[in-house]
């Protein structure tokens, strides 16, 4: 789309042009869904919330100021939401949580978190993809964010920044320690795979 | 970073040197190093390894009739304002209007050639004429089509406020 398409779809999405915001949801969809389930590791939860996210835009986009691009700010509107959820969803698994903290036994919690991801994910041929989404998973959520929309969704320094709030500096040096953590938890999760 | 080399580089420094970050000076120093330390050299596969890992991560895509489910949340939340379910305010009448237009101009066309064959023997007039000169009449068995109508279903509601345009290819919930 050039700049002026660009310009006069915003202008029919802005006048909730049905047809437009049809298109934009088409457009756009596949990958709010796949950042969206890859931060919750819940595919139910993660079409629910990506439905939410364009319900935000719909409701919203005169709001939209456009000093970034668009997608940019979807993609904020989408992490602002999954941010949200998983803090309403730790909340709700605190209880359960806590518990398995008090035992001292990484290896439950970490079965905890496994099972959020793990009914799309166990079947055949697919135990690897298994591996990474559990290590995801285990990061802390900034870390998860970063590594996801820079190594997934290849956004750059700036448009990370955009999306997180953060500098662009401050998003350089957090996904270096975010790839470092996730080494480290996908080495736990395979050795954790290969026990008996 | 510092010019002199550590004892050995920390994952950070290594993903630094995989995104480009490094100065010339900075990247000769780790290039050199790896080449003598098997541990740097294990740790920065390893880092390699994982960031294709996540490269390679199938993109998954969102459920059939996602788009028809966000407008049914959207007509729902605004009470029917957007996105209304009606046929009338859908291109999908026309799909529906069309067949059935076909239909009956077919079907008229085909009555219209059956009603020109039937002549009467002894007057040589046709059905319609005889019909005609024995009704008065001159439209018989010519119902119009009310092909207009699906014109005026098309129009916009007006009583939407904004554009009211159809629901797109994915209508149904």
């Amino acid at each position: 789309m050039t700049p002026r398409e660009e310009r006069r779809f915003l202008k029919r999405l802005k006048a909730r042009d049905e047809e437009a915001f049809t298109l934009f949801v088409e457009l756009h969809q596949h990958r709010v869904f796949n950042l969206i389930y890859r931060m919750l590791g819940s595919r139910e939860e993660a079409e629910d919330l990506s439905q939410e996210v364009f319900v935000t835009v719909f409701k919203t986009i005169h709001t939209f100021r456009e000093e970034s691009a668009l997608s940019t700010w979807l993609y904020r509107i989408a992490v602002n939401h999954s941010k949200n959820r998983l803090k309403y969803l730790s909340r709700r698994q605190a209880g359960r949580q806590q518990s398995l903290e008090d035992t001292g036994d990484l290896d439950l919690i970490a079965a905890g978190q496994r099972s959020m991801a793990q009914p799309e994910l166990l079947a055949a041929g697919r135990e690897m993809e298994q591996l990474v989404q559990e290590a995801l998973v285990a990061l802390d959520e900034d870390h998860r964010l970063v590594i996801l929309l820079r190594d997934v969704e290849n956004l750059s320094y700036e448009e990370i920044g955009e999306v997180t709030g953060v500098a662009p500096g401050t998003v350089k040096s957090r996904l270096h320690r975010a790839r470092a953590a996730l080494k480290e938890a996908l080495k736990k999760v395979e050795q954790r795979g290969k026990k008996p | 970073m510092t010019a002199n080399p550590p004892v050995h580089y920390i994952d950070e420094q290594l993903s630094a040197y995989l995104e480009g970050e490094l100065t010339q000076q900075e990247k000769d120093a780790l290039e050199d190093h790896l080449v003598h330390c098997r541990r740097c050299r294990e740790a920065m596969d390893e880092l390699q390894r994982t960031r294709a890992l996540l490269g390679s991560l199938p993109r998954q895509s969102a459920p059939s009739f996602f788009t028809s489910r966000v407008q049914g949340r959207i007509r729902r939340r605004s009470r029917g304002r957007f996105f209304s379910d009606s046929l009338l305010s859908s291109y999908r009448i026309i799909y529906l209007v069309a067949p059935i237009i076909l239909v009956m101009l077919a079907a008229l066309y085909i009555l219209s050639l059956a009603g020109s064959d039937l002549v009467d023997g002894t007057t040589g007039l046709g059905v319609e004429e005889l019909r005609q000169q024995g009704e008065g009449t001159g439209d018989a068995g010519q119902e119009p089509v009310q092909s207009t109508d699906a014109g005026e279903w098309l129009q916009p509601d007006a009583s939407d406020g904004p554009p009211a345009t159809p629901g797109g290819p994915n209508g149904e919930e």
